[in-house]
């Protein structure tokens, strides 16, 4: 069952009098329990397809609908709400609060999503006890390892349990040990339903994926099976 | 239940700005520090200024709101009737006694006159001089200036004393405590100008009351009226001088009017009349009612001016205040785009600044106000003023530090709330 889809998406900036193509027509389609790796060069559009994906962007021409909604043409309200639900995104630096604890900082897209305090403070505490982190729900991120901070985001990417998750080089700023123990993590999730979009340099990851889309100068060039697909299918 | 959900979401929201805020605790005092000042210069100022004008008030409002007093003054040198004898210069000028009759059978607004007279007597208290005088007056003074008595055991003045010329006397509640310490001053004998009088009542009346706006009325000592032109006669000797002697027959003299709406033609017959009986100018005429007039006059001058600093200590708090969230907001721009990468709503964003900037001026407005009843309280015990904190001043001032956070901070809080979230969370 189709979760999303991209249909002839393209993102054009401007600089000065001359267009700037960051996307050319990309059409894809990705499936609920997909894990998609979307790989390529610095500059090839990734980023932007995954800003496009999180709703922090929108397309310049074209349609992304997400759950058969056509969220390319709503309001930046309509947006912030979809992105609060139904999206869930890990950054490669973390982007934690540093002056609030990691159940507060997990609570955080609860917040916005009104969510009675102590149903909110409950599930956090139960998201960080899953990924492992019950003993240090009272720290603050800067006294965590780089490995356990990854971790607290991802919770709080899934607080409001959302069916997609979109994460950003996630592994980018961890050494390999760790960052296996966050793809390890993100795999769980894809087994457990969810939709995980990754976007890595990593090639070793395009054997623990369900697909790969490899992008060059904003257009799609490759869009094949992944090993974690082919051991599925 | 959903409004309970919001309370409590705005009670965590708030607990989440506090310690935003206490993170750059430092920064977040210097922020406020302009808005401290401002309102504690503005509640310290509006306190001192309320304590002098109640006073002033309670001053006039001692010689009565429907009352006319007036004053008998000596003549300039000109006019003045002198007279020589081998006894010494006399000066006899002032209100006369037939005046008040005129008075009282012409002027049909004219309810009652009390007349005072200043017996030039200063009294002595532990062999030194003191301030305090002695008047003679009838037993209406103290109805006619909203005195009370101070002490049960006590009485005033009556129309028996008058009738017999008792040697009585009731002292201020100030002039008792300096002639007689905390000695009980009741059935203690006084002894002025050759006369001795026994103390039969005290005298208590609000603080700062004047009697005819000139002698505070709890440092003076009452005897009858009778008694004090039987035991020191119609001519009193001149303080300070050995031959000069006065004959005023009324010092001041109260006079209450039956209807306060007639009040200004009262006034001016009165005048007309006193200008045309006499040819020396040697009366004094006040009017309660048109000091209180003036005295609001001032007051609202006051206001203006006080209105004004306030207005521009609280700009150059707010500035302050911009400026600070400015600096923050640049600070923590990737934590914004964070927040609405999480799904913040731009509104969200909007309110978690305001509610910032909101709560720093209120929070110095908070200080800002215990400064100010702080040094309110100093300046009272320090230089002996009256002071007055007043409910709206504390409303008023906490009302504008919570209206200064929301005014400067509104335009911080929407440039963090239209940032561009891509742009937000690439800022280093």
């Amino acid at each position: 069952m189709a979760l999303l889809s991209f249909n002839n998406v393209f993102k054009v900036y401007r600089e000065g009098d001359h267009p700037v193509y960051a996307v050319r027509g990309v059409n894809f389609t990705i499936s609920s329990g997909e894990f998609v790796a979307v790989m390529g060069a610095s500059g090839s559009g990734k980023s932007t397809i995954l800003n496009i994906l999180g709703l922090l962007d929108r397309p310049t021409t074209g349609t992304y609908k997400l759950e058969d909604i056509d969220v390319s043409s709503l309001d930046d309200d309509e947006m912030s709400e979809i992105r609060c639900r139904r999206i869930g995104i890990v950054f490669q630096s973390f982007n934690l609060f540093a002056q609030f604890s990691v159940v507060e900082n997990v609570c955080t897209p609860m917040r916005y999503a009104h969510v009675p305090p102590a149903i909110m403070r409950a599930r956090a505490e139960e998201l960080l006890g899953k990924l492992g982190m019950s003993h240090r729900l009272s720290h603050r991120p800067t006294q965590l390892s780089g490995g356990e901070r990854q971790r607290v985001a991802i919770a709080r990417a899934l607080s409001n349990d959302p069916p997609l998750i979109l994460a950003d080089e996630p592994t980018g700023n961890l050494d390999e040990k760790t960052g296996e123990e966050v793809i390890r993590i993100l795999t769980t999730l894809v087994e457990g339903g969810r939709t995980v979009v990754m976007v890595t340099h990593n090639p070793a990851y395009e054997e623990i994926v369900d697909r790969v889309i490899r992008l060059h100068d904003g257009e799609i060039v490759e869009d094949r099976p992944g090993g974690r697909g082919g051991r599925r299918a | 239940m959903a409004e309970e959900v919001g309370v409590l979401n705005f009670l965590r929201m708030l607990q989440m700005t506090l310690m935003n805020l206490s993170c750059h605790a430092f920064r977040s005092l210097l922020a406020a520090l302009g808005v401290v000042l401002g309102v504690g210069a503005v509640v310290a100022m509006m306190a001192i200024s309320e304590g002098g004008r109640r006073e002033s008030i309670a001053r006039i409002r001692a010689m009565g709101i429907d009352n006319i007093v007036i004053r008998s003054v000596k003549p300039t040198q000109e006019g003045q009737s002198e007279t020589s004898s081998s006894q010494g210069n006399v000066n006899i000028y002032g209100i006369k006694a037939k005046d008040t009759i005129h008075m009282l059978t012409t002027f049909e607004n004219i309810g009652k006159i009390v007349p005072v007279r200043d017996m030039q007597q200063r009294l002595f208290a532990n062999g030194r001089r003191t301030g305090i005088r002695m008047m003679a007056t009838v037993p209406e003074f103290l109805s006619i200036t909203f005195s009370q008595q101070a002490d049960s055991r006590g009485r005033w003045l009556t129309d028996l004393d008058e009738v017999r010329c008792n040697p009585i006397c009731v002292l201020g509640v100030d002039a008792a405590r300096t002639i007689f310490g905390i000695r009980d001053p009741l059935g203690q004998t006084i002894s002025v100008g050759g006369g001795s009088f026994k103390v039969v009542g005290l005298l208590r009346n609000q603080r700062g009351a004047k009697l005819a706006g000139q002698y505070d009325l709890n440092n003076l000592v009452y005897i009858p009226f009778a008694t004090g032109n039987a035991v020191f006669g119609d001519l009193l000797p001149v303080e300070g001088s050995m031959r000069e002697r006065v004959g005023v027959d009324y010092d001041f003299l109260y006079i209450k009017v039956d209807d306060v709406n007639y009040l200004p033609d009262t006034v001016k017959r009165l005048r007309n009349y006193l200008d045309t009986t006499r040819d020396t100018r040697d009366f004094e005429v006040q009017v309660p009612y048109e000091l209180l007039l003036q005295e609001e006059a001032t007051q609202r001058v006051f206001s203006i001016v006080m209105g004004s600093i306030a207005a521009i200590s609280l700009l150059v708090g707010g500035i302050g205040i911009m400026n600070i969230m400015l600096a923050n907001i640049f600070e923590r721009t990737r934590e914004i785009g964070t927040r609405r990468a999480l799904g913040a709503r731009k509104r969200d964003i909007l309110f978690q600044f305001l509610l910032e900037s909101t709560i720093l001026t209120a929070l110095g407005g908070g200080v800002g106000l215990t400064l100010g009843i702080l040094i309110a309280r100093l300046v009272e015990h320090f230089a002996h003023m009256n002071t007055a904190i007043t409910m709206p001043s504390v409303v008023v001032s906490l009302a504008v530090s919570i209206f200064t956070g929301v005014i400067f901070g509104t335009y911080p809080a929407w440039k963090a709330a239209n940032l561009d979230p891509i742009e937000a969370l690439r800022h280093e």
